[in-house]
């Protein structure tokens, strides 16, 4: 099923998750290529949260599997899944309130920093090399984002839009090789999600696999390359926007023929 | 410039009172006093080892007087038994604390909240049972002394006093350099959010770990100078209600991780009892209404002053 994909493939096959007696997601089999924006839309309760989080590591489906790179990721933890380059955003934005924006976007950077314990309480030169580096990075990344002025600032002086770009800053930072968003456009106004989209759309590249979870429909019709609809925990219909905006079953169920 | 900075004001009054507690027992009296002001450094610094727990683990513990206790009686039986400096013993009770501490943290590591704080309070418990066990090398209820002295030709008050005041300014500094290390941002992160830590590779296992055996070796520090300050440590120094003093001095800093924070905590905790002395029966009351004012105008004073705070990092 992956072979007509070049690239990385994020490959789902026959995802099948219960609780207890409810199953919600009911064998979904996907696969995700580098290069291309996909977005997951489904009503509610259609099992989108759930299979993002089975994506994400939060949680483990009781049959299929979650392959990556020719590794099998189903059973790994999300800190493991971030080791083979997932990175993500959260559909509240999670953002530590003590550190300012640019150091938020740091710890993005943490999985390939090498200092050790010695030089975090001495001033190492190498950590301070280090430290030095990573500020630049992240520096340029909020650049890319255009909200580098507000680097110093700590999250609770800033409103919800330059807070959800932040997050992405610190998602993108360190390079992911998949990066997923739960609901980007949640809280936002119109012209932040306007905003928005324009700098989901300037993060496509080749080597990238970016998964939008998103019930804002402008967004994920105007950013996305493939579009997947989940209903009641199956796979309704897969498809480019105008082919998903076209889809009579999509619009019955989950649209109310206003597309 | 990154980050925030400390104003100039604090940073002036910060190094102003380190000069004047350096100089106070030259040109002031030798007396009872500036004693018992040696024994709130080495107090504040366990008060700071409580504090990082609470800031950079987002936990509360009632059992760090053990990690304190740990220190104090490495120092105190390594001199005792093999005659060993504080230069030795203080390293090696700060080993013996931070290995007391991960022995804790690694089964507990999946527990947190309320849950956690009850087995750090009944580690605490246990601890004075486990001293009186080993009579034949803690001296039991009579406990251990220390001769107070590391360096020949130095009397024994001043360094009684010196060396926790030089102990705690170490741990401002090493504390200020951590704030800005990747390690410290990762476990502000993972305090905010565990699987926002998780999500950028930090695992919450790793998270836990490291702040209780940080914070445990901290405790083993200050608790090392507190023998090596008091020359004598017994059980009766280290019950649950030493621990939870240590908590009320965390509280009185504002969980303060700098110099001041921690010095003013741990002033509440060693003075304070003394000047209420008088009050016989009533001195709990008049404990928890000093802790009231305290607290409260602390809140107060901390939205004029940054002097609690550790921000002039990222220079």
């Amino acid at each position: 099923m992956t072979n007509h994909i070049h690239g990385s493939v994020l490959s789902v096959t026959g995802l099948k998750l219960s609780f207890g007696g409810n199953t919600v997601l009911h064998g979904i089999s996907l696969d995700f290529g580098a290069g291309k924006i996909i977005g997951l839309i489904g009503p509610n309760g259609a099992g989108k949260t759930s299979f993002f989080n089975c994506l994400t590591g939060l949680y483990h489906p009781q049959e299929g599997s979650i392959c990556f790179e020719g590794q099998d990721l189903t059973h790994t933890q999300p800190y493991q899944r971030a080791v083979q380059g997932f990175s993500r955003s959260f559909q509240h934005v999670v953002l530590c309130n003590e550190l300012t924006i640019i150091e938020n976007v740091v710890v993005g950077l943490n999985l390939y920093a090498k200092s050790g314990w010695l030089s975090a309480f001495l001033p190492l030169s190498d950590a301070r090399k280090e430290r030095s580096n990573n500020l630049d990075l992240a520096m340029e990344t909020l650049e890319r984002l255009g909200i580098s002025s507000e680097a110093n600032k700590f999250p609770n002086e800033l409103p919800p839009g330059l807070l959800r770009l932040a997050e992405i800053a610190r998602a993108i930072v360190g390079s992911p090789k998949v990066m997923l968003l739960d609901e980007p456009a949640a809280g936002l106004n119109s012209v932040e999600t306007r905003d928005l989209s324009q700098t989901i759309l300037s993060l496509r590249s080749k080597e990238l696999i970016i998964i939008v979870v998103e019930h804002d429909m402008d967004l994920v019709m105007n950013v996305c390359d493939e579009i997947h609809v989940l209903n009641v925990g199956s796979i309704l219909a897969s498809g480019t926007p105008s082919e998903i905006q076209n889809n009579t079953e999509v619009i019955e169920v989950y649209l109310g023929g206003e597309l | 410039m990154l980050g925030a900075k400390t104003p100039p004001a604090a940073v002036t009054f910060k190094y102003g009172l380190m000069i004047v507690l350096a100089v106070l027992p030259i040109i002031g009296p030798q007396n009872y006093w500036v004693f018992t002001l040696g024994l709130s450094f080495s107090f504040a610094i366990i008060i700071i080892s409580v504090s990082f727990l609470v800031r950079y683990g987002g936990e509360v513990s009632i059992g760090h007087g053990v990690f304190a206790a740990i220190g104090a009686y490495t120092v105190a039986m390594l001199e005792k038994y093999f005659s060993l400096s504080l230069f030795i013993s203080l390293p090696l009770g700060v080993i013996a604390g931070a290995l007391a501490a991960l022995i804790v943290a690694v089964p507990s590591r999946r527990i947190s909240g309320i849950y956690l704080t009850v087995v750090t309070m009944v580690v605490a418990l246990s601890l004075p049972e486990l001293l009186l066990y080993f009579t034949s090398f803690t001296g039991g209820y009579e406990g251990l002394h220390t001769s107070g002295s590391a360096i020949e030709g130095m009397s024994a008050k001043n360094q009684g006093y010196y060396f926790p005041l030089v102990g705690l300014i170490f741990i401002d500094y090493i504390l200020r350099n951590f704030r800005a290390s990747r390690q410290a941002m990762s476990l502000l992160l993972s305090r905010t959010s565990k699987l926002a830590g998780e999500s950028f590779g930090i695992s919450g296992s790793w998270s836990r770990i490291s702040c209780f055996t940080i914070s445990g070796a901290i405790a083993a520090f200050g608790g090392g100078l507190l023998a090596f300050n008091a020359t004598a440590i017994s059980p009766n120094n280290f019950t649950v209600w030493t621990s939870f003093y240590l908590l009320v001095g965390s509280v009185v800093s504002l969980y303060s991780l700098s110099f001041f924070g921690g010095l003013v905590g741990g002033l509440f905790i060693a003075f304070i009892p003394i000047l209420l002395a008088g009050f016989g029966d009533l001195v709990l009351v008049f404990y928890g209404a000093t802790l009231l004012i305290v607290v409260v105008g602390g809140n107060v004073l901390q939205k004029y002053t940054k002097l609690f705070e550790q921000k002039d990092y990222l220079k």
